[in-house]
């Protein structure tokens, strides 16, 4: 089984649970165009105050185009590390792929693929207030593999 | 399995297709953008606000489409595939496949439960940003 890297332990109070009880209490709401506009928001205003998140169905998202979507994912998820990291981000350029992600300083047991829905986004090159500089981010896709013979 | 075609041109070989296609993933965040903006105006209705006010918000915008890959844990006891958090975003459209592994707080008693997978359906996280716009909002009519 090996030894893990201390990176990705969980201090102890944030360990998952072995046991957890399943509920079906979690907001669910049908966004379908036929629906009263005026009741889908008063379930949205209600779901939002008693807990901040929910769950939609009927969101308009082609289901096929999520599954074409997943299949894509599983297939770069699925390369060599050696062809994932062509394109992986950088300090310079936060979008494509990722596998040292961490939450509040722990290392999350996961790989990431990002991209923008506005490629070429402008933004501050550092974080200093006085700092006016812009630099870029640009979506990175891996089938821009050009092979010359 | 990837889309390799050997090409008989000794001289040159037009793109290799690897995956992620780029049409369809545009095409995919464009769809999900239009169900956040739907959401954005929403919550923003139920509030009794105009739901189109936020459009001009996002002009030059960051909003990201993220692929997330949880690869088997031999550790399931001591790590996480994402720990604790709260999403920053205004809100964040979240699909989870039949495998599960979700769990979000309840407000109620600070329990964290699981969110068991639902076919075609998305988890929609209300992120710091809405909720930092709101209190902003409601101090200066208040």
């Amino acid at each position: 089984m090996g030894v893990i890297d201390p990176a990705f332990i969980q201090s102890t109070e944030h360990r998952p649970k072995s046991k957890v009880v399943e509920v079906n209490e979690i907001p669910v709401i049908d966004l379908s165009g036929t629906r009263d506009e005026s009741l889908i928001i008063a379930e949205v205003g209600k779901a939002c105050e008693q807990w901040g998140f929910f769950q939609v169905i009927n969101h308009g998202v082609p289901s096929e185009l999520c599954r074409e979507v997943e299949s894509e994912a599983k297939r770069f998820f699925g390369l060599d590390l050696e062809e994932k990291r062509k394109v992986r981000r950088d300090e310079f350029n936060a979008m494509g792929y990722h596998d040292g992600e961490h939450t509040k300083n722990v290392r999350d047991w996961k790989e990431v693929f990002d991209y923008l829905v506005e490629d070429n986004a402008q933004v501050p090159s550092s974080y200093e207030p006085d700092d006016k500089d812009l630099r870029t981010l640009t979506n990175q896709w891996p089938q821009h593999d050009l092979h010359f013979r | 399995m990837t889309n390799d075609v050997i090409y008989e041109d000794e001289t040159f070989a037009p793109f290799k297709y690897l995956c992620l296609n780029r049409e369809t993933m545009e095409k995919y965040s464009g769809e999900v953008e239009k169900l956040a903006h739907r959401l954005v105006g929403m919550i923003l209705s139920s509030l009794g606000l105009a739901a189109d006010k936020f459009k001009d918000c996002f002009k030059n915008q960051l909003s990201m489409v993220r692929l997330n890959y949880y690869p088997p844990c031999p550790f399931p006891d001591l790590a996480l595939g994402v720990g604790r958090h709260k999403d920053s975003s205004a809100v964040t459209v979240l699909a989870q496949d039949d495998v599960g592994g979700l769990q979000v707080k309840r407000k109620s008693d600070g329990e964290w439960i699981p969110v068991k997978p639902c076919p075609g359906a998305y988890i929609i996280n209300v992120g710091d940003i809405v909720q930092v716009c709101m209190l902003c909002h409601f101090a200066w009519f208040c």
